[in-house]
């Protein structure tokens, strides 16, 4: 079975041919119709702005032109200040922090607004036109909160080792990261080759060889707690940490209750070390079991009606005697019953209350 | 609209958390929250506003920001496999984890709309007479929007158009009605003077997300999903070719199978056309690992496309059906907080939102 498959632009010309008044649309070849299935496209997709380049004037008419474009001699001159579009601007996939405090980002606007830009953000030029960060991803968001549509850039020339390296370096001196994303920045600088030991980790990121590996420690953390971390970098610092490791050393089975103990933490996160210890020998402590109340059982005659119901507690038997039945007979019976098991042990002697001495 | 109110419990439900960060934080954030009435003890009841109000305060308080605003189309060409029921309810959960969405109805029997408590058909008399509020009719959908249907007539601004069922922090809806499919006309029209409708969507949002439309400004979403009609037209090609995913529901039967390689195929002719094209997530419908037609469906389908397959799915309720009978206006994943498909449509939309690497 072969069908007629145009592309929709195809069809479209053909349509419009018709209506004009011209012919002579070529036919594509038929293509194999039996029962398969298309394959998807995999590759790269551009952006929805990419998408627009080039579309014609008219219709993008409420659409700013580029406020400036890059000199082509940008890459020679280092610290060349130009004005790109924010639109163009794209995160660095090496950048640490994984959380933007939005009331910091409004404060920060507000600033940018009041007083201008002081520092031109730091950027490199990507084959797609885009602008990769190196720094200044917090400006950048507080550009786009404000609406802002250029932004003061230095374009710089950098291989992606050295893009990596220098947008580590410069997050790692601005404000607020916290200690799992300085672990994961010293550990990709380590991974990376961008630093040889954690001492010379240290020196890149200009702190003490002992932050490092304080930092570091949090990757010895169960991999439910790193997950946890990758939602909320925020959740646990150096201090928490040695008490989780310490907690997971003291109780290698309580994993679920220590896991709970820091998931507590979102919701509490002034919570001190000390107290999740606490919390977790809490969880951890084994609940007084409370008696089960029984179901009372049925004991019944020859022809099936019940007789008795007893039910047993948790040192009691309590014996319901139906009506008919010869209760003294089966008191007798029962204590003959009891008296003859009593037999078949001996109990460990009782410690004599201390009354009886006088 | 009245709506049933909802108890702490439910309310932790939804947002998965305990009763105690319930509690606490929505006094921490100054809710006006109704009190039980009578002797009993005073119980608050959470009105459906009270709980995206919460969920925004918890997301600005935990610093949750979108990493990446996304565009996505709810889309599949073959008809009942879901569509609309799981945008309905993505947009809603989306919400509830702090995410601001705008949802974009594309097809012109509504049923989005009217899951979120809207009636397209009623006119402003008929809601005077019946007592309902005026804001339960529809007067202006998605194509008002756009410059195709201004140029042919009357167009409205975004706050006539735009509709909030669940409050200022709920999804926010672009509904539709029935003149909605008049845009494909008008798409048509610009079809044969090649003016290239199928870009006509990315352009409106391109520039109204910008922030720099004034008129039109959706800067503010980090998501915002259209739920189209199992058409394969100009209106739905161009939501497609705007959007950075395309979610295809799939009802683990042969068809529906078949759908997603159509699907697939005019995703492969826009990557030939214009190097764009939104990447394919399927998500398992009616979903049951027991039956061996859907084990088949299941291989067929990752063996094709091993990337787009989600994880999670949603099987058959009957909820479903019995929520729509509900007459609150609220989809499946409010009203009914703790049933196993409320769970799924929790689970399903984390894997989303991961996935598309929204937080």
């Amino acid at each position: 079975m072969a069908k007629k498959h145009e592309t929709e632009t195809v069809f479209n010309a053909t349509l419009a041919s018709r209506l004009i008044g011209a012919a002579g649309v070529p036919v594509p070849p038929p293509a194999n119709g039996s029962m398969h299935m298309t394959a998807a496209p995999t590759g790269p997709s551009k952006s929805l702005e990419a998408l627009l380049e080039g579309d014609s004037p008219a219709a993008m008419a409420n659409e700013a032109t580029p406020v400036s474009e890059v000199p082509s001699d940008a890459k020679q001159n280092e610290d060349l200040i130009v004005r790109i579009q924010v639109q163009l601007v794209v995160d660095s996939p090496w950048q640490p922090r994984t959380r933007y405090d939005e009331t910091q980002l409004q404060a920060l606007g507000q600033t940018l607004k009041d007083r201008g830009q002081d520092e031109p953000i730091r950027v490199r030029k990507l084959e797609t036109g885009h602008f990769q960060l190196i720094c200044g991803h917090r400006r950048i968001r507080a550009a786009r909160l404000i609406g802002w549509a250029d932004i003061k850039a230095t374009v710089v020339d950098l291989d992606d080792k050295s893009a990596e390296l220098a947008t580590l370096v410069s997050n790692e001196s601005q404000v607020g990261l916290s200690d799992w994303e300085r672990a994961q920045a010293y550990r990709q600088a380590l991974d990376h080759g961008l630093a040889a030991d954690q001492k010379d980790v240290g020196r890149l990121f200009s702190c003490s060889q002992s932050r490092v590996s304080q930092c570091l420690t949090l990757y010895k953390l169960p991999e439910p707690i790193l997950q946890l971390l990758g939602k909320y970098p925020g959740l646990i610092k150096y201090r928490h940490a040695k008490a989780v490791l310490q907690l997971v050393k003291d109780y290698p089975n309580g994993e679920d209750a220590i896991l709970a103990a820091v998931e507590s933490m979102i919701d509490q996160p002034d919570i001190e070390a000390d107290d999740l210890r606490y919390q977790v020998e809490k969880a951890l402590k084994p609940k007084r079991q409370r008696p089960k109340a029984y179901e009372p059982r049925l004991i019944s005659d020859k022809n099936g009606a019940s007789a008795f119901s007893v039910k047993l507690h948790d040192r009691q038997i309590v014996i319901n005697i139906e009506d008919g039945v010869d209760a003294e007979m089966a008191g007798k019976r029962t204590m003959a019953a009891l008296r003859e098991y009593a037999q078949t042990f001996e109990l460990p002697e009782k410690e004599k209350p201390l009354k009886s001495k006088a | 609209m009245k709506r049933k109110p909802f108890k702490v419990q439910a309310v932790a439900t939804l947002l998965g958390i305990s009763v105690d960060a319930v509690r606490r934080d929505s006094d921490d954030a100054g809710l006006q929250i109704e009190r039980q009435a009578g002797d009993g003890p005073k119980t608050r009841l959470f009105s459906v506003e009270n709980i995206f109000d919460l969920a925004a305060y918890r997301a600005k308080k935990y610093g949750i920001v979108a990493k990446q605003k996304r565009i996505f189309t709810v889309y599949a060409p073959k008809g009942g496999v879901g569509k609309t029921t799981k945008a309905s309810n993505l947009a809603v959960t989306l919400a509830l984890m702090g995410v601001r969405v705008l949802v974009i109805d594309l097809d012109f029997q509504a049923n989005l709309t009217i899951s979120y408590g809207y009636d397209p058909e009623l006119t402003h008399e008929e809601a005077n007479e019946s007592g309902l509020p005026v804001s339960t009719c529809v007067d202006y959908h998605f194509g008002h929007l756009l410059p195709q249907w201004q140029g042919n007539g009357a167009g409205a601004t975004l706050g006539q158009v735009i509709k909030k069922p669940f409050g200022e922090n709920g999804p926010h809806l672009i509904p539709s009605e029935v003149t909605l499919d008049r845009l494909e006309a008008l798409f048509t029209v610009e079809a044969i003077m090649s003016k290239k409708p199928e870009l006509a969507i990315a352009r409106w949002l391109a520039n109204s997300r910008s922030g720099k439309n004034k008129d039109i400004d959706l800067s503010n979403y980090d998501v915002i999903m259209f739920d189209a009609p199992p058409a394969k037209n100009q209106t739905t090609r161009g939501a497609l070719l705007a959007s950075d995913f395309v979610i295809a529901p799939v009802s683990m039967e042969k068809y529906s199978t078949k759908s997603v390689s159509y699907l697939a195929g005019v995703l492969a002719e826009m990557d030939a056309e214009h190097g764009k094209y939104p990447e394919l997530v399927i998500l398992g419908n009616f979903y049951d690992m027991t039956r061996v037609r859907v084990a088949a469906q299941v291989l067929a389908l990752t063996k094709q496309y091993p990337d787009a397959w989600l994880n999670k799915q949603v099987s058959s309720s009957e909820e479903f059906r019995k929520v729509l009978s509900d007459e609150e206006g609220m989809p499946l994943a409010l009203a009914r907080p703790s049933s196993t498909a409320a769970h799924e449509l929790r689970d399903v939309t984390k894997a989303l939102v991961e996935k598309m690497g929204i937080l």
